[in-house]
């Protein structure tokens, strides 16, 4: 798996919910901006990974999970060079299929190739299960520091515009008919984490 | 923004930083040097930001392994508001048929979404659409600045050069020229040669056919697709000489003797002077008509071209009292 932190969403949540008090914690979810918020809104069951029968814990996962999906196939799509057999529009729609599609040309059409992995901290930052459709907003710190260009031939690193590899990427997701789907994602350069 | 949670959350990651000899750059804008890139890229390379890329864009063409068997190639600009082109495979597998209209890649949707379905909430579908009216499609601009322009977009007629075939407005055109579409055959009373008096009626008139006054019809294909067009006039401009002009929706009634000195019912002009003192001693006489052509595609396209003829003649005018003498 592409994804860091691919432990179930309830262990996961569970680390998050102390994460402010011990330092293995901290260090996995990167910040913990809203940590507590994720927390007060999950059932106390935290420890368990089995859905939770709390409807916005139980939508709170899908939406992450289609983050990760997401990722997951951005991923493959950045480190093989192409943006065919690809389960993307499996997790992402939209403005987010449009933007990773349009990134992986800006590496082609530079002969590039990603190598490695990314590292993510996504978090549920609100959602909203009485909006049609159903939407929630994911922050999510992207570490790149072990996922960076090289060329696709000769394999020598790319040329960075910054020494900057953690950034916050935010994204939006919708219920489309019972399957969670990003819309949108952006990797906001100007900000990090 | 920082809440006290957040605050405390953030300094003690500060200082388990520190303590871990974990590398952390401040929060800073590192776009601020004018390096942008698609909204999806970890990290921006400077080898794209200052838009020199279109030497490497050969090499990378192929790098994808994505374009088709077709060859074709288009032409966009790599980077918004830069007068820089190059060219781009007119389709790729992976992302659909280039648009040169806007420099982005149409894609139909597979499976089109069902009415209702969320993910059209934010585009520009109709909020009544059916499938049958139009298609959704996913959108990809690749030029830098632009890739935040595409997603998903619904579309009446399939975009211009989807498909691959050629553009059916274009073919069109090409429509139109066989159509020989000319302008007015010009009827006047009175007719050349004799003279009309100031303050009579002057009737106006095209001898009506196909290629004056229409409808007519033709069609022309390539590449699989057919462009069937139909042509007529909507009006004519007559500019009669003395700096008047009367516009006719008509194309005028055919004077005949027994109209006496009636005027004509739909286009006609009175003379308040003598074509006496112009060149020739006539005015000169000029009908501009418009020709609007409706045109169907095979593609599902339609359009209205329309295009202007002009036809010439004169008319001279006399004094009645010329006649009375």
């Amino acid at each position: 798996m592409p994804v860091a932190q691919s432990s179930g969403a309830g262990i996961r949540r569970a680390v998050t919910a102390s994460a402010c008090g011990t330092a293995v914690a901290v260090l996995l979810t990167g910040c913990c901006s809203s940590s507590q918020q994720v927390a007060a809104s999950s059932s106390p069951s935290t420890a368990s990974t089995s859905p939770s029968t709390d409807p916005t814990a139980a939508a709170e996962q899908q939406a992450l999970a289609a983050y990760r999906g997401m990722w997951a196939a951005e991923t493959k799509i950045y480190t093989s060079g192409s943006l065919l057999n690809t389960d993307l529009q499996n997790y992402a729609a939209d403005k987010a299929l449009a933007g990773i599609r349009a990134s992986e040309v800006y590496y082609q059409n530079q002969n590039l190739v990603l190598k490695g992995e990314p590292k993510l901290s996504p978090k549920v930052t609100d959602i909203d299960l009485a909006g049609k459709p159903q939407t929630a907003h994911i922050t999510s710190c992207v570490d790149s520091s072990n996922f960076l260009p090289v060329d696709k031939t000769t394999g020598k690193s790319a040329k960075l515009a910054s020494g900057v590899f953690r950034h916050v990427e935010t994204a939006t997701v919708i219920n489309d008919n019972g399957k969670w789907l990003i819309t949108q994602a952006v990797i906001e350069q100007d900000r990090t984490c | 923004m920082l809440t006290t949670t957040q605050l405390r959350g953030f300094v003690f990651f500060l200082f388990l930083a520190a303590a871990m000899l974990v590398p952390f750059t401040p929060a800073h804008a590192d776009g601020g040097s004018g390096v942008t890139c698609p909204p999806n890229v970890p990290n921006c390379t400077i080898s794209v930001g200052g838009g020199g890329s279109s030497g490497d864009g050969g090499g990378g063409s192929t790098g994808g392994g994505a374009s088709s068997g077709n060859s074709s190639t288009c032409t966009m600009h790599p980077v918004v508001s830069s007068s820089e082109t190059k060219t781009v495979p007119c389709y790729r597998s992976d992302l659909g048929w280039f648009n040169p209209s806007d420099e982005c890649y149409w894609q139909l949707l597979n499976p089109q979404p069902k009415p209702g379905d969320p993910l059209l909430i934010g585009s520009n579908t109709p909020s009544n659409w059916q499938p049958g009216n139009g298609a959704i499609y996913n959108v990809t601009c690749t030029a830098n600045g632009a890739q935040l322009a595409g997603g998903t977009r619904w579309s009446k007629n399939p975009p211009p050069g989807y498909g691959g075939g050629p553009d059916p407005a274009v073919l069109a055109q090409q429509v139109v020229k066989q159509m020989g579409l000319r302008g007015a055959d010009v009827g006047i009373a009175p007719k050349p040669g004799s003279t009309g008096l100031v303050g009579l009626p002057v009737w106006l008139w095209d001898r009506t056919s196909p290629t004056t006054w229409g409808p007519v019809s033709a069609s022309a294909s390539a590449a699989g697709i057919t462009v069937t067009a139909t042509a007529k006039v909507t009006q004519i401009v007559w500019s009669m000489g003395d700096g008047s002009s009367v516009t006719c929706s008509t194309a005028g009634t055919p004077y005949q003797a027994s109209y006496g000195n009636r005027p004509s019912p739909d286009c006609g002009h009175i003379y308040q002077q003598t074509s006496a003192g112009q060149s020739g001693g006539v005015f000169p006489l000029q009908a501009v008509s418009t020709w609007s052509v409706a045109w169907t595609a095979t593609t599902g396209q339609t359009g209205t071209i329309t295009t202007i003829r002009t036809s010439n003649s004169q008319v001279a005018i006399g004094q009645l009292q010329v006649l009375n003498q």
